[in-house]
């Protein structure tokens, strides 16, 4: 492209040099007699330049874009170690943090279950303690009545022995006597 | 401008008196003209000139360019890739050649833009010395490296067997106008757009003369438009040259053609 480009560039600019220019034949780029001057002059210059230019800015330049592409890569290395490691810090992080988590869920666990317990133990003390004591009074209840019950036929015995005595002068002994009142007593509770 | 030429007797304010060759110091070296002239005071200031600039910017070799060292580190990739692109791995050897011949010509185009100087790119002479250099270089490398089997960049592939007899001969022309074709392309550039500068700017002087003055800014304003153009062509100019000297070593080193 750019040497269609120049090449045109080239045929555009020749025909703007007023065709005077090359017809006055004392062109100074057509005398011969300075060409060994010129072409002296350019090798020397050439190649002073040239030798300036290999030798000095050359390597120059190359040691800065290599020390620069150096400096680059154990840069991107460093940040890539850098990158890993935090990483690494952030894995170990969440999972001590998942571990606490972790163990913190165990002791409310443990806690709840040992209160669970501890109450389950108490209740099931109480509950015997109460039933020890209902049993104990239910006992004591019971015996109290017959007691009572027993006074009572005691009383009703001597009562129909006092009656039976005085109504009737009729002798009754005993054992027919407390026979008689049990029976009654029977028939009354039923 | 006429007037000018009859009446000093010769171009001597003519749109080509710029490209006028003063000899300096006269030297003769076995009848041989090696004179120090304006054209060679030039090639020392470029020369000096990119020593400056590119011994001055790469002064620090800081790992952090400034402006200067980064504007010589762009140049010098500007070229490197167009090494690479051209040419490949295999042209780096090339490489600090095709960087001063690029820089020389850059230089003696850029310096040809300040009033007063002289262009020594301008010159057939040189650009044709150079032109040679590069084609001499390339066919040597080129028969070196392949030996007779660089005469097959005569014979273009794919090419029917009958055509043969007549490309060969206008690859053979074809390559043997290189030189020419690379020396007259730069000559002509620098040549036309200084004489253009030059006719444009005694135009502006010939209307003040013949009491037109007021259609002289116009002139001027054309100038101006035509030096930024002319910066264009020097970079242009000399970046030809440069890829143009890169395409022929890739031909001389690869023969694909």
């Amino acid at each position: 492209m750019a040497r269609h480009f120049s090449t045109a560039c080239a045929f555009a600019s020749t025909a703007l040099i007023p065709a005077a220019a090359f017809a006055e034949s004392n062109m100074p780029q057509l005398r011969v007699e300075t060409f060994a001057s010129q072409v002296f002059w350019l090798v020397v210059t050439f190649s002073a330049l040239y030798v300036v230019i290999s030798q000095i800015v050359l390597p120059q330049v190359r040691t800065t874009l290599r020390a620069r592409e150096t400096r680059i890569g154990v840069d991107r290395e460093q940040a890539d170690e850098l990158r890993k490691e935090a990483e690494a810090a952030h894995l170990r992080a969440s999972e001590a943090l998942a571990g606490a988590r972790a163990e913190n869920d165990r002791l409310l666990r443990e806690a709840h279950d040992r209160a669970a317990t501890a109450f389950r133990a108490e209740t099931q003390r109480l509950q015997t303690a109460l039933d020890n004591e209902r049993i104990e009074a239910e006992a004591r209840i019971e015996a109290s009545r017959m007691a009572a019950l027993r006074d009572a036929e005691a009383a009703a015995v001597e009562l129909a022995r006092s009656l039976t005595a005085t109504l009737t002068s009729v002798q009754i002994d005993d054992a027919a006597l407390s026979g008689a009142v049990a029976q009654a007593a029977r028939e009354n509770a039923t | 401008m006429a007037t000018d030429n009859s009446a000093n007797g010769g171009a001597a304010h003519g749109p080509l008196e710029q490209f006028e060759i003063v000899t300096l110091e006269s030297i003769q070296i076995g009848g041989l003209d090696l004179s120090f002239t304006n054209s060679a005071l030039w090639m020392l200031i470029a020369v000096a000139t990119i020593a400056v600039v590119f011994g001055g910017g790469m002064r620090r070799r800081a790992i952090i360019p400034g402006r200067w060292q980064a504007a010589v580190e762009l140049t010098y990739q500007f070229v490197a890739n167009m090494l690479q692109d051209n040419v490949g791995p295999q042209g780096a050897r090339y490489f600090p050649f095709i960087f001063t011949l690029f820089l020389f010509i850059l230089f003696g185009n850029l310096l040809g833009m300040i009033p007063y100087s002289f262009t020594y790119t301008s010159h057939i002479a040189v650009t044709f010395a150079m032109a040679a250099v590069v084609f001499v270089g390339v066919t040597v490398i080129g028969l070196a490296r392949h030996g007779v089997r660089f005469l097959s960049l005569f014979v273009p592939s794919g090419v029917p067997v009958v055509l043969i007899p007549l490309m060969v001969p206008i690859e053979i022309i074809s390559y043997f106008v290189r030189p020419v074709s690379l020396s007259l392309r730069l000559f002509a550039n620098m040549m036309a757009g200084h004489t253009m500068l030059k006719v444009f700017g005694g135009f502006a002087g010939l209307l003040l003369s013949a009491g037109l003055g007021f259609l002289a800014p116009v002139s001027v304003i054309l100038i101006v438009a035509l030096t930024g153009f002319e910066l264009l062509v020097a970079a242009i100019q000399a970046y030809v040259f440069a890829v143009l000297s890169c395409l022929y070593l890739s031909d001389a080193l690869d023969l694909h053609h």
